[in-house]
Parts: C-alpha cells; structure tokens; sequence
C-alpha cells in the first residue's frame, strides 16, 4: 500500500510545482509522433538578405533582449497548424535523431553533426526573424568557453539569465524540463578556453574535427554533449532527463538554440585556426529538408552551410572586444620611473583568450562614426604603493613628452595626443592581489578620441603609448617630474569593442 | 538472509568491472566488450609506427536506449579510476553521449569515435590497452565492438 501511495503523491506534487510553473504537463517523448508534415520540396537558393551578425548572448543589449524573447513568444503562439511551430522545430531535430523509430540517418554521430545544425538553425533564426518583422535578426550564442577576463567579465559557465527567469508564461526562453538553478555552474575543465583550445589543436584535420560520415565529429561527444547533460541534469549528468539532456526533445528547449550557435561558431574558429578545409563531395552533397520561414519545405545541402558567408549570409561576432596585441604581453610588467616611459602596442591583431582566433571577417579593423565601434586603451594592474598618489599623464604617439612639455602644453584630457590623465588616491589598505608594499590593482580603460582611433587604425593597432608621471605644487606651480615614482602595471593594450 | 544473497551479487556484479580481449591485430578478431557498470579495459592492439601521431578509434559503442554515456578513456593505465584526473599523461578524452530515448534498435545507435592519442602515452610497437572509466559517480553500460589504433 505504502509502495503505491509514496510515488502516487510525488507524481501529484510533481504535477502541481510544474503546473505552478505554468508549465505545459510533462509530454511523452515522441514515438513516431516527429515526423515532419509532408509537403512539396523545393531546393534552397540561397539568402538574398543582408549579413547577418550573431553576438554573444552576454553582449545583446537590452532591446536585443527583448526581440529575442517575443520572437520566441511568437513561436510559441504559432497556432499549430503552421509547420513551423515551437514544437514542429523541435521535432525536426527529433526526426533527423532517428527518434521517430524509422530508418532516417541520425546527422549527430558523424559528419553530418556540424552542417546539419548549421542550417537547422538558419531555417530558425529566419523564421523568427520573419515573426518579429526583422530580416536582420540573428541567434545569440551562449559562449559557454569565455573564461574570466577584464575584458568580458565572469566567466559563463552558467545558464545565461535571460534563459532563467520567470517561468513558462512570462518567459519565452524558458523551459520547465532543465534542472539547473541560476547558481548551477558548468566545470570549466569541461567546456572553458583550455578545454576548447585541446580541443581545437588535437584534432587538426578534418576527419577528426568534423567527422567522417561513419564517425564522430569530436566536438559532439565533447562540449557539446557535456552541455546537453548538464542542462538537462545539472545534479546528476549521468541521469538523462528531458528537454536538454535527451536528443529527442532538446530543441524544445529555447537554450538549445544559444547553444548550437556556440557549437557552430567552433566551426569557424577551426576555420580560423587551420583554413577553410577541401570538404569531400559526399560530405558536401548531404542534403536534408526543412520547413523555411515561409511555410515551404526546402532541400539544403551542406554545402549551402560550408559556403556560409554568401548562401546564409551570417557571421559571428567575437564574444570579447578584440584585443590588438599579443597575449603574450599580457604578463609582462613594466615599472616606471620619473621619467617618461614610452612603449608600443602590439602590430599582431590577437584575442586575449587563450581559446581561439576571432573569425577572420571580425578582424577587419574599420573605426569611424559610422561603425559605432570604440577603441580603448586599457592600463591593467596599475599598482602604486599603499598610502602614496600618483598623477599620470597617458599620451599616444608623442614619445617626445615629458612633465615639462606637459606643463606648456593645454591640452585637456581626451583632445590631442593627451588620452587621459589619471589621479590615483592613496589607498589605505593594499589589495590582497598586490605586491607587498602595493596597494590595489587598478584596471583603466580610456577611450580614445576619434582622430587617435583612426590613427590607431591607419597602424593597424601599432601606436606609441607614452605614461608620463607629472608632480603638481600644491601651491599651484609648474607641473614637473615628481622625485620619486613607484608605480608599476602590465604593458598597454587597445581592444576595439 | 535475502539480503546477504543481494548484497553478493552486487559485490561480484561490481566486482566483474574489468573485461579484455586480445586481438592478434589491431583490425583482426573482436568480439564485443561489455562493461557491466564499471570500467571497461580491452586490448587496442600494438601502435604502428605514425610520425603524424596516433589515433584511437573505438567501433560501434552503444550505451542503452535512454541512458547517457559519461566516460573518460585512458591509453595503457588500466588502473585509471574515476578519481585519476584529465591531466594524466595517459587520459585520451573524456565523452558525453546523449540519449536517445526512441532508437529504432532500442539498443542505443552504435557510435564511432576517432580520438587523437597523447604522443607521450603511447610510443610506436607499444601494445595498447584502452580502459573506459565512468565518473561523476556514474555507471558504465556500454558495449564496444572494437578498439584499435591507427596513424593519423
């Protein structure tokens, strides 16, 4: 009696916390219930749109956000006679997984993992585009590889908030079936910039980075199965649960969606990394149908998604602002004088990660006002010691200055070749990350002017940085160079955000 | 006394975690191994000499309808366990295989993995043995057809 009632009563209380969710009753999985809705088929003849560009999820802006969730609330309101339905996308991922019980190849355990994903997830992302009246609307990626930096912030190892709050009824990208919380958090060794890095430099032809087509794409076993598992159950990867963590249902999850791009975007940086490869013909002749944005079921090949640029017109943008030097001289540090230092930046357009190489088109170094772009000199780990103030004057190509040409000269910070002048208070207490006798680490970032910018551009990243120590009376004399200076930081660096 | 009885067979089914084949060549006779919860070793034949590198193949693994594979392989340390860290000179790769709940065989499809061996783990007329080892307080049920090592 017992045996029967305990698990009748956590059914009932599972119930009724899904239903408080607002959640849809826990379905079954589909069993010959996925199969696509028939349908003349005509062949893709590639995007006529504009480029369209995928960002990181973590750098939508707010409105970016907004679009992102009514175009999926559009989705979801499809009445379901339209094909292209949240649930009929999600079926298609489960036709194509062999998980209608028929003899449809499964694309996940050999090469056509990559391409298959690929334009699924264009055949979406046009759709929703089309929902929300915009031809330009493009799928965040979930960049969950981004390690911590100054740059980007924390790492993203957790379901990005957007995905997270509310619930079913008040949030679009929500799913009931994950089992994360907002403070489940990946482990990097499995997904961060290291692993994505071995990943990339081991498998270095194409046969082991895509697959053949009866093995294995080695990203599809790696990250990409680890994120599945962990959101489908973040507390046991080992139990597979609906939607994420079982391949028949994982599209109805909105996160899927973030997470293929970031699998895609692998594929680009693989580019970036050992050139666009000879893809076989039988690779590329691997043709699967979808249901368009406008309701017509379409033959793509994979060699729509291996010409990406020109047939599905989208690019990525890199997740971090792009970092004009090379990482290497990240770790040095230079100390100053009195005197005037000056030292270049880096010619190498180079990420600060460890991880990757931006696509190539994003390394087009193009600054004007147009382009909404910024161009800003970072001073990281400027350490002065405990209890002292130091004022530095921050120049770009005028080697020639120094305290006394400084106190001739009017220039107000940000006009000129004067970028900025910096104030550093004494700090009382000293940062637990510096040197002893040190106080806090201090990150500045200065944006440039825009006629430094577009110098800084004409030089491809190659400019003069010139810190100069100044000392002021404080009865308001000259400015000159103080007797003593103390201060040290890691060597300047621009990133183009 | 019940018990006692279930107790044995959990110890002996825990126990029988370790299962190999040898094979005369690396592509010759195979018979499929079995991992019952456990890890799973089996014999990969002997390295050819590669200046490219090696690579490992495992032929048809299947875990069961509905269940995911989490494991990581290991070349020739056969006493890897779920604690010996991905930083071991020897581990290969670790593998996450999500489910499929509705395979048409109802088996779980088979799966072939093509995964680059570390250079320092394995030199070239070494015999190679591959162990599986499920973590995260997993359990290991699959089968693998074959195991063998090649050039890359």
């Amino acid at each position: 009696m017992k045996r029967t009632l305990v698990p009748g009563l956590l059914s009932l209380l599972i119930a009724a916390e899904v239903l408080a969710q607002g959640c849809p009753p826990p379905s079954n999985i589909p069993v010959g219930s996925c199969a696509p809705k028939s349908g003349i088929i005509s062949n893709f003849t590639g995007d006529t749109g504009a480029m369209r560009v995928r960002k990181s999820i973590y750098r939508l802006s707010a409105a970016e956000v907004t679009e992102l969730k009514l175009a999926f609330k559009k989705l979801r309101e499809l009445p379901s006679s339209d094909p292209r339905t949240w649930l009929a996308q999600a079926n298609v991922h489960c036709w194509y997984c062999a998980g209608d019980g028929t003899n449809v190849p499964d694309v996940h355990p050999n090469w056509a993992f990559l391409p298959w994903h690929r334009v699924y997830l264009y055949n979406l992302e046009k759709t929703l585009g089309k929902l929300v009246n915009n031809p330009n609307f493009a799928l965040p990626y979930w960049d969950w590889n981004t390690g911590d930096s100054a740059l980007c912030g924390t790492s993203h190892l957790k379901v990005p908030a957007p995905y997270m709050g509310g619930d079913a009824t008040t949030n679009s990208l929500f799913d009931c079936y994950r089992n994360v919380s907002t403070s489940s958090t990946m482990d990097p060794a499995r997904v961060g910039p290291a692993r994505i890095a071995t990943l990339l430099n081991n498998n270095n032809t194409f046969d082991l980075f895509f697959g053949t087509a009866s093995t294995s794409s080695a990203v599809s076993p790696g990250p990409h199965g680890y994120v599945h598992l962990f959101v489908g159950n973040s507390t046991n990867i080992n139990v597979a649960k609906q939607d994420m963590g079982v391949l028949e249902t994982a599209a109805r999850d909105p996160l899927f969606w973030a997470h293929h791009a970031n699998i895609d975007r692998l594929w680009e940086l693989w580019i970036a990394k050992y050139g666009t490869p000879t893809y076989p013909q039988a690779f590329k002749d691997q043709n699967w149908v979808f249901w368009n944005q406008n309701t017509v079921r379409t033959r793509m090949k994979a060699s729509d998604a291996t010409d990406r640029a020109t047939r599905l017109k989208y690019r990525y943008d890199p997740p971090c602002p792009l970092i004009l030097v090379n990482p290497n001289i990240l770790a040095q540090v230079i100390t100053l004088t009195p005197g005037p230092l000056t030292v270049r930046t880096a010619v190498v357009p180079s990420p600060e990660s460890a991880e990757m190489e931006p696509p190539r088109e994003t390394r087009e170094f193009n600054i004007n006002g147009d382009t909404g772009k910024n161009v800003v000199l970072h001073l990281e780990d400027v350490e002065v010691p405990a209890d002292e103030s130091a004022i530095l004057r921050v120049y770009v190509n005028q080697p020639d200055a120094t305290a006394e040409s400084a106190a001739a000269d009017d220039s107000v910070p940000g006009t000129g070749r004067l970028v900025e002048e910096l104030f550093i208070v004494p700090a009382k207490t000293p940062g637990s990350g510096g040197h002893e006798g040190h106080g806090h680490k201090l990150h500045f970032k200065i944006a440039l002017p825009p006629d430094i910018a577009a110098e800084v551009e004409r030089a491809k990243g190659d400019v003069a940085v010139t810190i100069v120590p100044v000392s002021v009376s404080v009865l308001g004399g000259p400015e000159s160079a103080p007797a003593a200076v103390n201060v040290r930081m890691k060597k300047p660096y621009i990133s183009v955000d | 006394m019940r018990t006692r009885t279930a107790l044995a067979f959990a110890t002996l089914f825990l126990a029988i975690s370790v299962t190999s084949w040898a094979c005369d060549t690396n592509k010759a006779k195979h018979k499929k191994a079995r991992a019952n919860g456990g890890t799973l070793s089996m014999a990969a034949g002997v390295a050819p000499r590669a200046d490219g590198g090696l690579v490992l193949h495992l032929d048809d693994l299947r875990v069961k309808a509905g269940e995911a594979g989490v494991f990581r392989v290991f070349a020739n340390h056969p006493e890897a366990n779920a604690q010996t860290p991905m930083t071991h000179a020897n581990f290969v790769d670790e593998l996450f295989i999500v489910p499929s709940q509705t395979s048409a065989s109802g088996t779980g499809a088979g799966h072939n993995y093509t995964l680059p061996l570390p250079a320092a783990a394995i030199r070239a007329g070494d015999p190679v043995v591959v162990t599986l080892v499920p973590v995260e307080n997993g359990k290991l049920n699959v089968t693998v057809k074959r195991a063998w090592v090649a050039a890359r």
